[in-house]
């Protein structure tokens, strides 16, 4: 559960995130906004990398508003980023063993089935010698995804997973992120442009505009509301005032 | 105090010099991104050339075009014909090249006039100002001293208030926005290398007369700039200038003590470092495409 | 590229078969060195092997994490230092002091190094440039240790001493052997943690920083250790580099010097260990080579600078990563041929020259293989430099020439030949190339100009000439070798 009160962030004179105060508990949860409505940013103060001016963020009961980005995997907060992350010399194996080096698990044999588990998941089981520069888009996505996958995270966080994939491989996409909660215990927070995807995936949806909260509560509901539409497409009077 | 000054007065002028040299390097790194390891080189090569020059017993001016022309012109070509195929490589790599481009100029300005002590006179050496009996500071170090401040000055109007400047700062701002915004990023960086040149040149021709005139001192000469540079924060040209200052005063004083007299060179060091200290206190964030810290 | 992806995938090495061709090579090294060379060469070799730890930390921070340092040829003379104070000041064992020397060079590269490593990496690189001018600046000062008192242990009047060589290597081919095995622990521990954790935390953090942080990777921490261990390891060559010749020379650590490690290492190939043994070489041996037929060093650092540029500009793997290419994507039955073709034109012409008393077998023979290496890596010079004229001119070049390659081509394939569609540019590029050979030939090697000019051009007329000949032949023959000899990422049309 992400429970967020009061949050500001303050960039210069810009605020991408004004007064936001939801509470997400839904085991899959999707963001939507235009471009440039603070995605990102809830994003980047989720995993710690931006500090707000005000407000508090709370995953699971524990304030997390000030944790150094380095901790918050410790304690179960994984991301992703837009532009995927895989070291091009390292193979799809080594890539997700980076990670599980580092949470927290004891012996080899642990390790490597954490790391067997996490690819065999997202589908890339026959991958796993290739080398990160020979992976295709689709592979590299997912490859971040396992990546996100390993040590027991409580709250996956990903961006723009679905970013440029094709209508097959983002049903994939939807059957590798419906069962991150079951078989991992997840809650999934996800960040996507494509509607489909999201109506398709989460059960709750919040929709930002301009770092101010637009709507939240059950997807299709979400997706029905006139603001959220006109957010979205504009409104067949926004057409007439620009023709004017 | 009576002690201190002529130090102090010695320190100011050569960090002046460093300062001008550093100033050269923001303005190329803020329109470029690229830091210009080859600042001294070139202004070595300007030393050695108008000393060359004025030894062929032409006039002297002929010798301060012939060192700071060619000077600009060589960092005009580079910018022209070598930056533009690393453009698409990052700050280190770009910055690394130019080592290599100080390398070859070095190399060859060394083979060429080698190591025989040699003197670049200019006219102003002989006047100056004296107090209590000594020659405080000779007409060179004042005009060393003017040139900086003006010309930093004038770079600081060039940024803010030509046209030029706008597009150098938008370049900074954001590369490829400003390539679609139509800005002419060939054009924006070679005037910011040609510029640099410049610099390079004049702050050379003070250098081969205040310090030593050989090719590898000169060459190595970009290390105080680096760190003046540095305490600016690669951007401000103010606190690069002070940089400078602070650098060439701390050498100069260190001769005072005779126990750390003789480690005045490693001052650019010192002072980088705390600047280094100084900037971090704020703490390290993200940067804007989310590659790195700073 | 879909027939890419069909081809099986190899899994990396275990970190001990990631060893293994170390120890081969070093093995070789031990056996043949003090067999064939003497005793001045042997001693070159010894330094060109400690420059090579030094070039191994240089392409460790490089290559592994794209940081920066500097500052290696400078802790390396830290190393040194230490390791002479203490064996004139406390006549402990030499290990002991090499070791404790190489810890000593660690901890300052960590000590200096360490506040940039939280900043972005070109600050990093700008500190280690001042730590090396910081260490010129000192040694000059204050020497290298001689078995004198005092901190600085420096001898003011009277005798200067040197240290001894270990007791397990007092000769030059003992002592050889002892620091080719030290290089080889080196590499090797490099090696080992490439393939293991720390190599794999490093690929990420390379990657990106924000997601190692992200994903729980200290990153602070694994850039600390690294330099700490490049640290470490330069000490460790300064310690051997010492015990070579009994003394270090005050002179001997220029800032300049540290610029050039870099630059070779970055030359020699920065992603690879035989890029560092290349970046030995051309540290050490090649300016020997070059000292020995009257060439200016400062020739050869411009040179080197000049290596360095055109060595980012093709995206830096350096000679190693050329060859690592090369070798991965060229079939075996191209290298079969090239090594057949080459050496017989290499064989033919040295006959012809030895003959004709122009030069020597072994001249002639040298000056035709590298005449056919100018031609296979550097093809394209000549249309290079016409770009500098504009792309316009480089295009109507383009135009020109395969307007006048085509009817040649045509008449060549009518007579049953298989032509190079492109022989005007290639044929103009070889004698391009042929001009600038024969110049490098005269000056360093003293041949006279002409005969050193027909000679290339002859070679890479006659490898054309022969190729044509036997092109029609020799097809059948290559998918054999291929069959037999298959490479999964070589271009095969």
């Amino acid at each position: 559960m992400i429970e967020i009160k009061n949050l500001t962030v303050q960039f210069g004179g810009v605020r991408p995130i004004d007064e936001l105060s939801v509470c997400l508990d839904d085991a899959i949860v999707g963001l939507i906004g235009p471009n440039g409505a603070g995605k990102t940013t809830l994003l980047n103060v989720l995993s710690g990398f931006v500090a707000p001016i005000r407000g508090t963020v709370c995953v699971d009961g524990k304030d997390v508003t000030h944790v150094a980005p380095h901790l918050r995997a410790a304690m179960g907060l994984r991301r992703t980023f837009q532009t995927d992350q895989i070291a091009d010399d390292l193979t799809l194996w080594e890539n997700v063993l980076a990670i599980a080096d580092h949470a927290g698990i004891g012996s080899q044999r642990e390790r490597a089935d954490e790391v067997a588990r996490a690819i065999e998941h997202v589908g890339l089981t026959r991958r796993i010698h290739r080398r990160g520069y020979a992976l295709s888009t689709e592979e590299r996505r997912l490859a971040e995804i396992a990546k996100a996958l390993i040590g027991k995270p409580r709250l996956v966080m990903l961006d723009e997973p679905g970013a440029g994939m094709s209508t097959s491989e983002s049903k994939h996409l939807e059957s590798v992120l419906k069962g991150i909660p079951a078989y991992f215990g997840a809650q999934l927070f996800l960040i996507d442009h494509d509607v489909e995807l999201i109506a398709a995936c989460c059960s709750q949806a919040m929709v930002l505009d301009f770092g101010k909260l637009l709507a939240v509560g059950a997807t299709a509901a979400v997706l029905e509301q006139p603001d959220v539409r006109r957010a979205f497409l504009g409104t067949y009077d926004d057409v007439l005032r620009a023709a004017s | 105090m009576e002690q201190i000054l002529p130090f102090l007065v010695v320190g100011v002028s050569v960090g002046a010099i460093y300062a001008l040299a550093s100033v050269g390097l923001v303005v190329l790194y803020r329109a470029s991104g690229v830091v210009n390891f080859a600042m001294g080189a070139l202004g070595g090569l300007a030393a050695m050339l108008c000393w060359q020059v004025i030894d062929l017993d032409y006039d002297d001016w002929i010798g301060w075009v012939a060192g700071i022309g060619a000077a600009t012109l060589l960092s005009w070509a580079y910018g022209r014909f070598i930056a533009p195929s690393l453009t698409h490589q990052d700050r280190i790599v770009r910055a690394l090249a130019t080592l290599g481009f100080a390398l070859m100029i070095m190399g060859v300005a060394q083979w060429y006039w080698g190591d025989e002590p040699r003197r670049l006179v200019l006219p102003t050496d002989s006047g100056g100002f004296d107090f209590d009996g000594h020659r405080l500071i000779s007409y060179t170090r004042l005009v060393a001293l003017f040139l900086t401040l003006a010309l930093t000055l004038s770079m600081g109007l060039l940024l803010s208030k030509t046209p030029l400047g706008l597009r150098m700062r938008a370049l900074q701002s954001d590369r490829n926005l400003s390539a679609l915004l139509g800005v002419r990023i060939k054009r924006v960086d070679t005037w910011a290398w040609t510029i640099a040149g410049l610099f390079a040149g004049i702050a050379g021709l003070f250098l081969g007369n205040i310090v030593r005139l050989n090719p590898i001192v000169l060459t190595f000469l970009v290390i105080p700039s680096l760190a003046a540079a540095v305490v600016g924060r690669l951007t401000s040209l103010t606190a690069t200038v002070l940089g400078g200052i602070a650098i060439g005063v701390v050498e100069a004083l260190s001769a005072l003590f005779p126990d750390i007299s003789r480690y005045g060179s490693a001052a650019a060091f010192v002072v980088a470092i705390l600047a280094i200290l100084w900037h971090q206190r704020a703490g390290i964030g993200l940067s804007r495409d989310n590659s790195h810290l700073e | 590229m879909a027939r890419d992806r069909d081809k099986p995938d190899t899994p990396p090495g275990t970190p001990l078969q990631r060893m293994f061709p170390i120890w081969i090579v070093l093995a070789i090294a031990i056996v043949i060195g003090p067999a064939l060379l003497s005793a001045y060469w042997l001693n070159s070799f010894t330094t060109m092997a400690c420059l090579t730890i030094v070039a191994s930390t240089v392409a460790l921070l490089y290559g592994q994490l794209g940081m920066v340092s500097l500052a290696q040829f400078a802790l390396c003379g830290v190393g040194g230092w230490v390791c002479l104070r203490l064996v004139h000041g406390f006549a402990l064992p030499f290990e002991v002091c090499v070791l404790v020397g190489a810890a000593a060079a660690g901890l300052v590269g960590l000590f200096v190094g360490l506040p940039a490593l939280r900043m972005r990496g070109l600050y990093l690189a700008l500190l280690t440039l001042m730590v090396a001018a910081a260490f010129q600046v000192v040694v000059n000062v204050i020497g290298f240790p001689d078995g004198g008192d005092g901190f600085t242990g420096k001898v003011i009047a009277g005798q200067r001493k040197l240290i001894d060589r270990p007791w397990l290597a007092t000769s030059d081919a003992a002592y050889f052997r002892y620091t080719m095995v030290w290089l080889a622990g080196a590499l090797s521990l490099i090696e080992w943690q490439r393939a293991t954790m720390p190599g794999r935390a490093w690929a990420l953090i390379r990657k990106s920083e924000a997601a190692a942080l992200a994903a729980g990777v200290s990153v602070v921490r694994y850039k600390a250790w690294a330099f700490a261990f490049g640290g470490v390891l330069a000490g460790l060559a300064g310690g051997l580099l010492a015990g070579l010749n009994g003394q270090l020379d005050d002179t001997g650590f220029p800032t300049s010097q540290s610029i050039l490690a870099f630059a070779l290492t970055v030359v020699g190939g920065g992603y690879h260990w035989l890029g560092a043994v290349f970046a030995g070489l051309l540290m050490r041996a090649l300016p020997a080579l070059l000292n020995d037929h009257g060439v200016d060093g400062n020739l050869a650092n411009a040179f080197y600078g000049f290596a360095l540029l055109v060595s980012l500009i093709q995206g830096r793997k350096g000679i190693a990563g050329q060859l690592a290419d090369f070798y991965k994507f060229v079939r075996v039955s191209r290298i079969v041929e090239g090594t057949l073709t080459w050496g017989l034109v290499a064989v033919v012409l040295g006959f012809v020259f030895r003959i004709t008393g122009w030069n020597t077998f072994g001249g002639a023979f040298f000056i035709t293989l590298v005449a056919l290496l100018f031609r296979l890596a550097v093809p394209g010079v000549c249309w290079m430099l016409l770009g500098f004229f504009g792309k316009g001119v480089q295009d109507w070049a383009e135009e020109k020439e395969a307007s006048l390659s085509l009817p040649l081509v045509t008449w060549m394939e009518a007579k049953g030949m298989v032509p190079d569609h492109r022989l005007i540019k290639h044929s103009l590029n070889w004698l391009f190339i042929g001009l600038f050979v024969a110049l490098v030939a005269w000056g360093i090697f003293d041949v006279d100009y002409v005969a050193a000019l027909v000679n290339v051009e002859l070679a890479m007329t006659s490898i054309v000439l022969l190729k044509i000949v036997l092109y029609p032949g020799v097809l059948p023959l290559r998918d054999w070798i291929d069959k037999r000899f298959p490479k999964p990422h070589a271009a095969y049309r």
